[in-house]
C-alpha cells in the first residue's frame, strides 16, 4: 500500500504535464546536426510555454522512412516530420499530409516570397505547397586544405570543370609508402543517382525520359551515358576513389574526417559534424562544371500529419521554426543553408568565422540547381538504379549495362507512381 | 495428488500460451487470412485471391531469398549443433570446465547488436583481425561481407559462435548419461571414441535431433538480425534472405498483402525442415516413445 501511495504524486505530476498540447516531431541525422533541432525545440518552447514538443531522432535516413511509413501504417505519425523533398510524394500521394500552402497565406510571419522559388516548387503536390521547406541545400566538393597545400597545387575555383578536378583527383591519390596500396585518396564519393545527377545535367544529358512526365530512367541516352562513364572510371579507370573493399573497410566520409581522402562530395549536411570532427583545414567548392553548369536540389521540409490532432499547435511550431530567428538557429549550427533569402544571405549562414569559408557557394549556384522529378516512387526508383551504378563505380558490370539494368529494374516503379 | 500437480502446471502455463496465443498464433492466422487481400494498411483492403502468391512466386527477388535462406541454414545448422556438442564433451569436466562454459555461452549473451558490430570488426576485409591472421599465414584474404562470393561464409561464421542455449542442452543430456555406462564399457576395453559413438551419441540423439531441428528453426528468421546489420542483404543480394524480403515488402514498399504470402512461405519451409527431421527420427525410432518426443 505505502508503495503505491509514492505514485499518487507522479501520477499528478503526469496528468499535469498532459494538460499542454503535445506536439511530436520527428527528424533524421547525425548526432551533431540533432543538436541543431534541440536548440530549436528549447527556443520554440520558451516563447511558447502553452506547448510541449517531444523531439524523435532517427540517425539514418533509410530506417527513418520506415518508421516514418509504419507510423502512417499504424495511424499514429509523428505530428511534424522533416522530409527531403525526394521522399515527400510517397506520401503526399497517399494524402497523408496536411498541405500547408493555406497556412502559408494565412501567416503573419513567414510569407511564399520570402522563399527561394524552387524550395516551393519542389514541395508542391498536385499545385499546392505541401510542406514548408527548411533549406535550399546542394552538392558541393568539401576539401582539405592541408592535403591541396601539402600536395602544392591550387584550391579549387569557381569555376574549374571536370578535367580540373579530375587533375586535382590524380595528385592528390598517394602510395606514401610505396607498398603498393593506396594510402591517401583524391576523390570520396557514393555512387548513386542522387550524385550522379548533377554531372548528367552537366553533360546535356538527363536523369529520366521526360523531367515533366517522366516514364523511365534516361541513363542510356548517349549524354547522360557519357557522363556516367565519367563518374565510373574515377573508380575504375584513375582509381581516385576506394574500390569496393577499401570503401567497405573504411567508408570515404570517415577517411575525409580522418584526412585521408582529400574531396568528398556531400550536401550541407555534412558541415556540423566536419566542424565537430575534422582536425584540419576545410573549405567547400562548387561541383566542376562540364559542358555547362548544374547543380542538384538538396531540400527538406516541416510536413503536418493529416492526422496530426492539434493542427495549430503544429503549425505554430513549423511556422517558429521557418520564421528569421527558427532558420537562424538552425543555420548557426551549421546544419542548412536557409530556404528564407534574408536568412541565407545573413551572417548566420555566412559567418567568416565558421567553416566552410567558401559558404557563398551554396548561394551562388542557386540559379543553377535542378530537381529530381517529383513522382512517389522515386524512392525505390532511385534505390534500385543506385544498385546497379554502385556495381559499375567497382567494376563489377560496365556503365552501360549499369545504365540498361537500372532502366529496366524500374520499369514497374514508373508505371506504378503517381505524379502531381 | 499427481492431478491436483497437473492442473497446477498448467495454469502456471497459462499466462505464457495466451501470451503465445495472441502475440504468435494469432497475427500469424490473421496474416494468412492478410495473404488473399491486396492491403498497404492506407486504403481498405481489397480480396485478391491468389494474386499475392503468384506475385511472391513470380518474384526473381524471392526466389532469391529462398536459396540464399536454405544455404544460410543448411549448413550452419548441423555445425553449430556438431559444436554445441562437442563443446559440452569438452566442458563436461576438467579443471577449466568453469571458464570454457562461459567462453562458450557468452557470445549467445551478447546483444545481437554489439555481436554484429563486433563481427563487422573482425571481418574487416583490410583492418580485422581475420584478414590480418590469414595475411600472416600467406593465406588468401577474401574480402568476405564486402565481396559476393565470401559474404554467406562470412555471415556463417559468425553465426556459427551462438551454441550457447544448445550448448547447456548438450551438457545436461551428458551429465544424465549413466557413469555406469561409461564405466562399463571402458571396462570392456573401448577407447574415448568407441564410448562416444557407442555409449554417449545413441544416448544424446534425440536431443540432438530436437536440437536441430530448433536450431533450423531459429536460423531461418534470426540470420535476419545478422544480414540485416552485417551487409544489409548485400553485395547485391549475395545475402537477400527471405526474413529481409517480408520485411522490406510490408515495411518499405507498405505491401502487407504480398508481405504475408511470403511468410506463409517461410513457415512451410519452416514446416518442411521440422517434417524432415521427425521423419528422421521415426526412421531411427530413438529411444523414446513418440508422446515423449512430441514433448
Amino acid at each position: 500500500m505505502r508503495r503505491i501511495i509514492w505514485l499518487v504524486p507522479l501520477l499528478l505530476l503526469f496528468a499535469c504535464r498532459q494538460e499542454k498540447p503535445v506536439v511530436s516531431f520527428m527528424v533524421f541525422g547525425d548526432p551533431a546536426e540533432y543538436a541543431a533541432y534541440e536548440a530549436l525545440v528549447a527556443a520554440f518552447e520558451a516563447e511558447n510555454t502553452d506547448i510541449d514538443i517531444s523531439l524523435t531522432h532517427i540517425p539514418s535516413s533509410k530506417d527513418y522512412r520506415t518508421k516514418l511509413a509504419t507510423d502512417f501504417a499504424a495511424g499514429t505519425p509523428p505530428d511534424i516530420a522533416l522530409l527531403n523533398y525526394r521522399r515527400v510524394p510517397g506520401f503526399a500521394a497517399a494524402g497523408q499530409f496536411e498541405p500547408l500552402g493555406p497556412y502559408l497565406d494565412r501567416s503573419d510571419v513567414i510569407q511564399r516570397a520570402d522563399f527561394y522559388p524552387i524550395t516551393l516548387d519542389s514541395f508542391t503536390w498536385q499545385g499546392e505547397v505541401v510542406c514548408i521547406p527548411q533549406n535550399i541545400s546542394s552538392l558541393v566538393v568539401y576539401y582539405n586544405r592541408d592535403l591541396f597545400a601539402a600536395a602544392g597545387i591550387d584550391e579549387p575555383g569557381d569555376d574549374w570543370t571536370w578535367d580540373d578536378f579530375l587533375a586535382a583527383a590524380k595528385a592528390l591519390t598517394l602510395d606514401k609508402d610505396g607498398d603498393g596500396t593506396t594510402d591517401q585518396f583524391g576523390v570520396g564519393v557514393e555512387p548513386s543517382l542522387y550524385r550522379i545527377a548533377p554531372f548528367v545535367w552537366q553533360n546535356g544529358g538527363r536523369i529520366v525520359d521526360d523531367p515533366t512526365y517522366p516514364t523511365q530512367l534516361g541513363l542510356t541516352r548517349l549524354p547522360s551515358l557519357q557522363a556516367l562513364q565519367w563518374f565510373v572510371d574515377l573508380q575504375t579507370v584513375h582509381g581516385v576513389a576506394p574500390n569496393r573493399l577499401e570503401e567497405a573497410a573504411i567508408d570515404s566520409e570517415t577517411r575525409f574526417v580522418q584526412g585521408t581522402t582529400a574531396m568528398y562530395l556531400n550536401s550541407r549536411r555534412g558541415t556540423p559534424t566536419y566542424r565537430e570532427s575534422a582536425a584540419f583545414d576545410w573549405d567547400i567548392a562548387p561541383l566542376p562544371r562540364g559542358q555547362q553548369a548544374a547543380g542538384i536540389l538538396h531540400s527538406d521540409a516541416y510536413c503536418l500529419s493529416a492526422a496530426a490532432k492539434n493542427k495549430d499547435a503544429a503549425w505554430r511550431f513549423i511556422e517558429f521554426a521557418n520564421s528569421p530567428t527558427g532558420q537562424t538557429i538552425v543555420a548557426r549550427s551549421g546544419r542548412t543553408v536557409p530556404s528564407l533569402i534574408a536568412v541565407a544571405e545573413s551572417e548566420a549562414f555566412l559567418d567568416p568565422a565558421a567553416r566552410p569559408a567558401r559558404s557563398r557557394v551554396f548561394l551562388d549556384t542557386i540559379p543553377d540547381l535542378q530537381m529530381v522529378p517529383l513522382i512517389s516512387t522515386w524512392e525505390e526508383i532511385e534505390s534500385t538504379a543506385s544498385e546497379e551504378i554502385e556495381r559499375a563505380f567497382f567494376g563489377d558490370i560496365t556503365a552501360e549495362e549499369a545504365a540498361i539494368l537500372a532502366r529496366d529494374r524500374t520499369e514497374e516503379y514508373f508505371t506504378l507512381g503517381v505524379r502531381p | 495428488m499427481n492431478r491436483d500437480y497437473d492442473r497446477r502446471l498448467r495454469l502456471l502455463l497459462l499466462p505464457y500460451a495466451a501470451g503465445i496465443g495472441l502475440l504468435f498464433v494469432l497475427p500469424a492466422l490473421m496474416s494468412f487470412a492478410l495473404a488473399f487481400f491486396r492491403y498497404d494498411s492506407l486504403s481498405a483492403p481489397r480480396f485478391a485471391g491468389l494474386v499475392n502468391f503468384s506475385l511472391v512466386r513470380t518474384d526473381s527477388l524471392f526466389n532469391l531469398s529462398v536459396v540464399n535462406t536454405l544455404a544460410l541454414v543448411l549448413l550452419p545448422a548441423p555445425l553449430r549443433v556438431f559444436g554445441a556438442f562437442l563443446a559440452a564433451l569438452l566442458a563436461r569436466g576438467g579443471r577449466l570446465r568453469h571458464l570454457l562454459r562461459a567462453a562458450v555461452f557468452l557470445p549467445s549473451a551478447i546483444p545481437a547488436t554489439a555481436f554484429a558490430l563486433a563481427w563487422l570488426w573482425i571481418l574487416n576485409p583490410l583492418y580485422g583481425p581475420l584478414n590480418r591472421l590469414l595475411a600472416s599465414l600467406s593465406l588468401a584474404t577474401p574480402g568476405w561481407l564486402a565481396d559476393a562470393q565470401w559474404a554467406r561464409p562470412g555471415l556463417a561464421l559468425a553465426v556459427l559462435w551462438l551454441v550457447g542455449e544448445g550448448f547447456l542442452v548438450c551438457l545436461a543430456a551428458l551429465y544424465d548419461v549413466p557413469r555406469d555406462l561409461e564405466d562399463a564399457a571402458a571396462v570392456d576395453g573401448a577407447g574415448a571414441w568407441a564410448i562416444l559413438r557407442h555409449v554417449l551419441l545413441p544416448f544424446l540423439a534425440p536431443v540432438i535431433l530436437l536440437l536441430m531441428a530448433r536450431d533450423a528453426v531459429l536460423l531461418l528468421q534470426e540470420s535476419f538480425t545478422l544480414t540485416w546489420l552485417l551487409t544489409g542483404g548485400g553485395p547485391y543480394y549475395a545475402t537477400y534472405t527471405l526474413p529481409q524480403f517480408i520485411y522490406e515488402a510490408a515495411f518499405d514498399r507498405l505491401d502487407f498483402g504480398m508481405a504475408s504470402a511470403a511468410l506463409w512461405a517461410l513457415y512451410a519451409v519452416t514446416g518442411l525442415i521440422l517434417a524432415l527431421v521427425y521423419t528422421i527420427a521415426r526412421q531411427w525410432q530413438i529411444g523414446m516413445s513418440e508422446e515423449e518426443f512430441l514433448l
